[in-house]
């Protein structure tokens, strides 16, 4: 057998080979469906996939062997306890897991516990301060965090710009573009062909309406990346300059999100990791 | 004041799930420490919520995902996202599979803590969890394509770490664990 890296098979293949467990009817699924036709054609392929599934049932009998440290489950019912007595509130300690084991032990008593009232009074302030709050988001008129998460907020930035590709064609370029949404001074891409386009509604599946303008980056088949470069928060915490890896990938694409002051800049790029360095680097020329 | 049938239920729930948890959270996290917080943490919020479990037999997969919750919640520093190669490196899976204590723990644990959490997760639902890809992406709540990329990648990551690319266990550095070959 070629032991080289599999040649001349499609990427999705090679994803779905690796999603069946052993032993499993995982093949069945319909989305399986072109992964079982190639089995069928390469023994080649099949016998990789034995190995592979072999492989797959010695990491999980590896991933079991974990020590578990003496006393633990002491340990747990004594917390459980302390926190029956009113000692413990998960809800905040599971931000910090660290944090939890700083918390001072609390001794169970009544003393511990503090009157009803009191509580009920603090729930009530912290209420009527969370309410202010929302007020005040509403009238600054930042009502678009949605509280998604990052990789929502990325999964979405990637359908959308697919979406943008398949139709390119009805994609208005060039003149339309708005003003204030710059390219990013972090990345030098004088040489490359760019189409400028307004964007609004970015990205579509969250709703989240941001605007902009969608920088088309031209190859010769073809939109090959596009930045989306729109004003707003999307409620996450983002650093300040493109990050030196890819944040996220799926369906061939990859893409990267950072804020520079009030802008939001996406990158979508068709490819992988080393298309994305290609273009951080990117200062002359064309794509190709 | 909590009724008998309640302590009951929630020692005993300690009792049967505790080492799966913390063994769980201890791949999850990579450390001591943090995997017995998790694992409190995992059943403090089960005894607040016990009444709200609905399929007994299910309770297991309801603390793992008490667990990823709390995991999730508790990485504050972002990671870069592992993006690497998808083609499939042959040479890193062993034509002789080792048995699973010829694996270096320690090797397989900074392999995992090596990958972003998004990816770690999807990685541990597979093996530890034995979670098949749709139910990996109907428990986060992603994609299967996403599911099955993040897969690949990380498992790609995982055997080039611990095989290297010659299919060797503990190529990524010196192991206890010679040459599988032959």
């Amino acid at each position: 057998m070629n032991m080289d890296r599999v040649p001349n098979e499609d990427p999705q293949i090679l994803e779905a080979l690796q999603a069946c467990r052993p032993g499993s009817d995982d093949l069945a699924e319909p989305e399986m469906a072109g992964l079982a036709a190639r089995l069928a054609e390469s023994a080649e392929l099949d016998e990789l996939r034995g190995r592979l599934q072999r492989l797959d049932v010695t990491l999980a009998d590896a991933f079991h062997d974990v020590p578990v440290p003496e006393g633990l489950e002491a340990r747990v019912l004594a917390r459980l306890a302390e926190a029956q007595a009113g000692g413990v509130e998960p809800q905040h300690a599971v931000a910090s897991p660290s944090a939890v084991a700083s918390q001072p032990a609390s001794p169970g008593v009544p003393g511990r516990s503090r009157p009803r009232l009191w509580r009920d009074r603090r729930w009530l302030l912290a209420g009527a301060a969370l309410a202010a709050s929302i007020l005040i988001l509403l009238l600054q008129g930042m009502p678009r965090t949605k509280g998604v998460s990052e990789e929502q907020f990325l999964t979405a930035a990637i359908a959308h710009f697919k979406q943008d590709r398949e139709g390119a064609a009805g994609l208005s370029a060039g003149s339309s573009a708005r003003e204030g949404y710059p390219l990013s001074p972090a990345l030098p891409w004088q040489g490359l062909r760019i189409n400028p386009r307004d964007v609004d509604g970015f990205p579509r599946d969250l709703l989240l309406d941001l605007r902009g303008v969608a920088y088309d980056v031209m190859g010769p088949e073809g939109v090959v990346a596009t930045l989306y470069v729109v004003d707003g928060s999307v409620g996450l915490t983002l650093e300040g300059e493109p990050p030196a890896e890819p944040m996220h990938s799926t369906g061939q694409c990859c893409v990267v999100a950072w804020q520079e002051g009030p802008l939001v800049y996406v990158l979508v790029i068709v490819g992988e990791g080393d298309v994305y360095q290609w273009l951080l680097a990117r200062g002359q020329g064309t794509v190709t | 004041m909590v009724d008998d049938q309640a302590k009951i239920d929630l020692a005993q729930l300690v009792a049967e799930h505790h080492q799966a948890v913390y063994r769980y959270a201890y791949r999850l996290s990579g450390s001591v420490p943090d995997a017995e917080d998790l694992t409190q943490q995992v059943f403090l919020t089960a005894q607040q919520k016990l009444g709200q479990l609905r399929h007994a037999e299910r309770v297991r997969q309801w603390l793992f995902a008490i667990l990823r919750n709390c995991f999730f919640k508790s990485c504050q520093k972002k990671r870069p996202v592992l993006a690497g190669d998808l083609s499939l490196n042959v040479e890193a899976i062993p034509a002789n599979v080792p048995p699973a204590d010829w694996i270096d723990q320690q090797q397989l644990q900074q392999a995992l803590d090596e990958l972003p959490p998004a990816y770690r997760v999807v990685l541990i639902m597979f093996y530890f969890e034995q979670c098949s890809y749709r139910e990996i992406a109907r428990e986060l709540d992603l994609p299967i394509g996403t599911v099955m990329s993040r897969l690949a990648r990380a498992k790609g990551h995982l055997r080039l770490r611990l095989f290297g690319s010659k299919g060797e266990a503990g190529a990524g550095q010196p192991s206890r664990v010679g040459s599988l070959g032959g």
